[in-house]
């Protein structure tokens, strides 16, 4: 008891060593890290759940761009056969040019009988 | 003389009138380019609406072409949005990097800690034991 009373010093300065040591190991993470980890995450899911919905909205576009294509493309079908009906309206005229120029007087007679009358 | 040249010219026209209507007669090259004329005039307006047809159906590509270029404008909105949000997502994770960072390096001064406090104690058991 006498030894442990004498040396108080040195067993003091291990214990306070021990203690430092120990204060340093069980040191709490500061709270305003965890808290900045929590809401930076929370930001990153919301973000995330933007892109996903982003991915949805621009499938739907595409959707709506396939469809008013295909109706572009059954439009220009439609000019097509217009075109068509036209070449052949052009040919029917040429031949009735020809036709007209071999009228008999009976013939314009029957024309101008069945267009009027 | 007059009379004559009045009667036989095929250019004067010669009338006849039966049932209250009057027969007129013409020379038939002038028919024959009056029917060209209607035919012509019959195939004109036919043109015209097959054409107005192909206007009309024109137009309506115009209207879908342009629903299609603010559909694309919608679709490079989002895609510019999730630029700026995959940058802010980079943004939280470069954060998120560096926090993690500070804790491993929180960790290693612990486990350094942890030895030296166990040398120390170590130490101070030794010397403890030299002295009593």
């Amino acid at each position: 008891m006498k030894k442990v009373l004498k040396h108080y010093q040195l067993i003091l300065i291990i214990i306070l060593i021990i203690g430092l040591v120990v204060s340093i190991l069980t040191r709490p993470e500061p709270a305003d890290n965890v808290v900045k980890e929590y809401v930076l995450n929370n930001k990153i899911d919301s973000l995330q759940t933007v892109i996903r919905k982003n991915d949805e909205v621009r499938v739907k576009y595409n959707n709506n761009i396939i469809i008013l294509s295909d109706s572009i493309k059954g439009l220009n079908k439609e000019i097509e056969q217009n075109d068509e009906k036209l070449s052949t309206l052009k040919n029917e005229f040429k031949e009735t040019l020809s036709n007209i120029g071999t009228f008999s007087s009976n013939d314009i007679t029957e024309y101008f009988s069945k267009r009027y009358d | 003389m007059v009379l004559l040249v009045v009667t036989i010219s095929p250019s004067i026209s010669q009338n006849v009138t039966i049932n209250g209507d009057t027969i007129v007669c013409i020379p038939k090259t002038h028919l024959l380019k009056a029917i060209e004329d209607i035919e012509y005039g019959d195939f004109c307006k036919k043109e015209l609406q097959i054409i107005t047809n192909n206007y009309g159906i024109t137009t309506q590509q115009l209207l879908l072409k342009d629903s299609i270029i603010s559909t694309y404008q919608s679709k490079e909105q989002t895609f510019l949005q999730d630029i700026e949000n995959l940058n802010q997502v980079i943004q939280h994770k470069e954060d998120l990097r560096l926090i993690s960072e500070k804790k491993a390096k929180k960790y290693k001064r612990q486990k350094n800690g942890m030895l030296i406090g166990g040398g120390a104690a170590a130490i101070g058991i030794i010397i403890l034991r030299l002295v009593l």
